[in-house]
């Protein structure tokens, strides 16, 4: 095994939920709010059901191979050529993924405190530090997020509680409107960030305590589906139907603020709280792509694909991406189901058709396990 | 006495490493320049002082004492004393002037020997019969005779015998046990250790009167031969623990070992952090409440300082004083010094950050004040920050080097430059001078001496990102800063824990310090072997019932 490391699951769920909010909390108001308005809390609801889908699959795939990860699974499914090929394709969604969120990072920093540092060095600042987390393994990686949600928490309620104040639920009336639709369409729109929880399949194996694995999996998307609701809520009751307005409602949020005189313009609160995310959510696609990496090349050890793919990051999110709306365009939204949903699921898929196959060849195959 | 591991470093190599050829030219060409007769070069000068040591002891009493003067030439201090037993064989005493009791010398050795005598009885028990010392040793080579006076003990050879007789009648002036300095408490004792091993050890002893209390033995140093001791209770201590110390202390080959902070330096996980992985101090008393938890210690002759391991960052916040103030009070002192902790490491880089990026989070009247204030400086608030946070530095240095009667002087001179006249002089701000000052002094609210100078050293690195990227900056230093703290090892137990692996059991003495009839399990650090259970609780609950 690549790595020697074990992690809880306590550790990983916080991990996967803390890097899924990475992004979204900033930036999926202002995208969901488009065409959902008043409703675009009960999107993340709908897009849920979607969540639970993707973390049942990989929990059932991970309970088929309990020591390994999609790019090996891939191959033991799907024969070596062809599962080679959707390894490295996955691969390089995973890259191409964590590229689009530091690209959304660079913009809102460069957007809103540092206006004239060139892109390059804030995203090589960033991908330093991540570099630094993935080579340390994984226990750090998934040790950081815990430590750190405390003070992410802190901060978040920080910008939250003020503005209690200033809500106005009569804002959110009438409730679905026009029906599911729009509050659907804003569902599609989330479905850029739901993916991200593929990138647990990275972890599964190394967790110490699996029995455990599925409720905290499936616990991490409430939480995720939960805060997403809320902001939601606050958002549009402070801010109304202007939200769609503004990149980072959050930010807006945050500005709005002015407790006793003194605690005002808390943006850069909302900063420290994004570029902890951002470094949590970029470890997490880091490690689990140069682990991938390393496995699907039959490397001895992960750590010198690191900097590589680093590398591959910062230059894929430099090109190709003309601005942050392009996160949400159906074509991202399509690309990103099409491999953080809808692969894991096929792998599933072939797996039980051979399943059935192979219970009437070899008695010997191991459905022990996934039995249980 | 010597414990099997250490035979090595024990072993003849008592010179240097061999020498390389460039030496022996460079010695051989001056020594053909200069001087008429030809002086042994290295190597040459190594193997006789090797071929020497090697030497069993003879029977004839004469051949020993001329190893033992071809040893010894040149050392002033060296006393080599020939006499004759009463009724018995001639006999020889060795010992180094100044490291023994010359009055029992005289009383029990000299004058039992040469007045009363064996009455004719020439064998070696007649001898220690004759002798009243009970402090006795014999060693039959004369590498193991020669260290025992090097440590300060009488040898005694006889003629006819082989093997030598070691007293131990070693004396040395001590400083006396006093309060150490840099660890003062306002409640609880005020003994410290000092340069003698026996002595720190004994004050160990006087705590934890119990036959578990080991003191394992190590010979480091091929000429100081520095005799250490590895501190642990039985049955508490990991003995893995143990065997992990023993081993990183045994590979440890070098000339000379002068401090326990050397020592450090070779078993520590990561000698290139900045962050300290064992804890020092001079305190008994520590020392004895982290062995009870289940640490060792390692305590070296000539140095004061003890050295605990495993050592969480955690276990360095604390001071003894938490120990012996009320709990909720300690609980408080113990947030404020990490307020502290947190406010040295980031106050100076956020004053940076704020100023030069992010005026807005300012509220406007403070700003104006300040504005106003910085109004004829020269230098951005990075510059300033930097010249203010190296002055304080290099006082701070300067106080701690200057002989006691300059010290006044340079802090009156300290307190006009970081004070009024630096700011009238319109070099720095009267906020900045603030900043550095509370910065100042809340690095010294950190207990532990090395780990506040880790901490003071950090800020700096820090303050150049808060000038390069600001607030953002700062956010990704402290990442760093974290990361590294993350991955640090102190003998295998993560530096952060019990925070980072979270181990909720082990709160009650990290970030608050609870009641201590609450700590009723001791910490755990890796392995199976655990003690558990540390005190019992339940008379003491039944009768507060009651």
């Amino acid at each position: 095994m690549l790595e020697k490391g074990r992690i809880s699951a306590a550790q990983f769920s916080i991990l996967a939920g803390m890097s899924v909010l990475a992004t979204s909390l900033l930036t999926a108001p202002g995208i969901v709010a488009i065409d959902a308005k008043q409703d675009m809390w009960i999107s993340p609801i709908w897009i849920s059901s979607a969540g639970f889908i993707l973390v049942w699959t990989l929990y059932k795939l991970n309970q088929a191979y309990p020591d390994q990860t999609l790019v090996e699974y891939a191959v033991s499914i799907l024969g070596r050529f062809a599962g080679k090929t959707v390894a490295a394709l996955y691969l390089v969604f995973v890259i191409f993924a964590t590229a689009n969120v530091l690209r959304q990072f660079t913009d809102f920093i460069k957007l809103t405190f540092l206006l004239t540092t060139p892109d390059f060095v804030i995203s090589g600042c960033m991908l330093l530090v991540c570099w630094l987390v993935a080579r340390s393994g994984i226990e750090t990686v998934a040790r950081l997020p815990m430590l750190l949600l405390p003070l992410v928490t802190l901060f978040v309620l920080m910008i939250y509680t003020p503005s209690i104040a200033d809500i106005r639920f009569e804002r959110l009336t009438p409730v679905m409107e026009k029906g599911a639709v729009p509050s659907l369409i804003g569902a599609f729109r989330l479905l850029s960030w739901m993916p991200a929880f593929s990138i647990m399949n990275f972890y599964m194996p190394y967790l110490n305590n699996r029995k455990h694995l599925l409720y905290w999996s499936l616990g991490s998307v409430v939480v995720v589906t939960l805060t997403l609701s809320v902001t939601f809520v606050i958002v549009y009751t402070v801010i109304g139907a202007a939200v769609v307005n503004y990149t980072y409602p959050f930010m807006i949020l945050a500005r709005y603020i002015s407790f006793t005189e003194f605690f005002e313009h808390l943006e850069s609160i909302v900063m420290m709280i994004w570029v902890i995310q951002i470094v949590i959510r970029i470890s997490f696609g880091l490690y689990g792509a140069a682990l991938g990496m390393a496995q699907c090349f039959g490397l001895t050890g992960y750590k010198p694909m690191v900097p590589p793919i680093c590398m591959l990051i910062l230059l894929f999110s430099l090109w190709g991406i003309e601005n942050a709306q392009f996160v949400s365009s159906p074509s991202m939204v399509v690309y990103y189901t099409l491999f953080g949903m809808m692969l894991p699921f096929l792998l599933l898929v072939v797996y039980g058709i051979r399943q059935l196959f192979a219970e009437s060849d070899s008695p010997g195959y191991p459905e022990g396990e996934t039995s249980a | 006495m010597g414990h099997p591991k250490d035979e090595r470093t024990l072993q003849p190599d008592n010179g240097a490493p061999p020498p390389s050829s460039v030496d022996e030219q460079n010695l051989s060409s001056a020594s053909t320049g200069g001087q008429a007769q030809k002086s042994p070069t290295v190597q040459e000068t190594i193997d006789h002082q090797r071929e020497l040591l090697a030497k069993p002891l003879s029977v004839k009493l004469q051949d020993n004492i001329d190893v033992i003067r071809q040893l010894y030439a040149d050392c002033s201090d060296v006393i080599i004393h020939e006499f004759d037993i009463r009724n018995g064989p001639a006999a020889v005493i060795v010992y180094i002037d100044g490291m023994v009791d010359i009055k029992d010398i005289d009383t029990q050795l000299l004058m039992r020997l040469q007045h009363d005598g064996t009455s004719g009885d020439r064998s070696k028990e007649a001898i220690v019969h004759c002798v009243t010392i009970s402090a006795m040793l014999e060693v039959d080579c004369i590498k193991d005779a020669v260290d025992k006076i090097g440590y300060g003990n009488v040898v005694l050879l006889a003629d006819g015998i082989t093997s030598a007789l070691i007293y131990a009648l070693s004396f040395q002036e001590l400083r006396s046990i006093e309060e150490p300095q840099a660890e003062t408490v306002v409640r609880g004792p005020r003994e410290g250790f000092v340069e003698s091993l026996r002595v720190n050890t004994s004050l160990l002893r006087r705590r934890l009167h119990t036959p578990t209390l080991k003191t394992k033995p190590f010979f480091i140093g091929r000429y100081s031969k520095t005799a250490t001791v590895i501190v642990y209770i039985e049955g508490i201590a990991d003995p893995a623990l143990v065997q992990e110390m023993e081993s990183r202390l045994s590979v440890i080959d070098v000339d000379g070992m002068l401090d326990t902070s050397l020592i450090e330096e070779w078993v520590e996980d990561n000698p290139l952090s900045p962050f300290p992985q064992l804890m020092s101090t001079e305190r008994p008393d520590v020392v004895t409440s982290h062995l009870l938890e289940g640490r060792i210690a390692v305590l070296a002759d000539g140095s004061p300082v003890a050295l605990v391991a495993p050592a969480p960052l955690l276990s360095m916040m604390q001071s003894p004083e938490d120990f012996y103030q009320r709990s909720l009070v300690a609980t408080g002192i113990r947030w404020l010094r990490m307020l502290f902790s947190f406010i040295a490491v980031f106050m100076p880089s956020f004053y940076v950050a704020v100023l030069s990026y992010h005026q807005e989070m300012i509220p406007t009247s403070l700003l104006l004040t300040i504005a106003q204030s910085r109004e004829q400086i020269p230098f951005p608030a990075l510059v300033e920050a930097l010249l203010m946070e190296i002055t304080f530095e290099a006082l701070r240095e300067a106080g701690i080097r200057l002989p006691r009667q300059v010290g006044s002087a340079v802090s009156i001179v300290g307190a006009l430059v970081i004070g009024q006249a630096a700011i009238s002089a319109g070099i720095v701000s009267s906020p900045m001078v603030m900043v550095v000052a509370v910065t100042a002094v809340s690095s010294f609210l950190i207990p532990n001496y090395s780990l506040g100078i880790a901490i003071r050293f950090i800020r700096f690195p820090i303050m150049l990102c808060a000038g390069a990227l600001g607030l953002y900056g700062i956010v990704l230093s402290a990442l760093v800063v974290l990361i590294h703290l993350m991955t640090l090892r102190t003998f295998g137990v993560p530096y952060l824990s019990p925070l980072a692996p979270l181990l909720t059991s082990e709160l009650k003495d990290t970030l608050m310090r609870t009641k201590s009839t609450h700590m009723d399990t001791r910490p755990h650090f890796t392995g199976s072997f655990y003690n558990r259970i540390r005190m019992r609780v339940d008379l003491y609950k039944a009768r507060r019932n009651n």
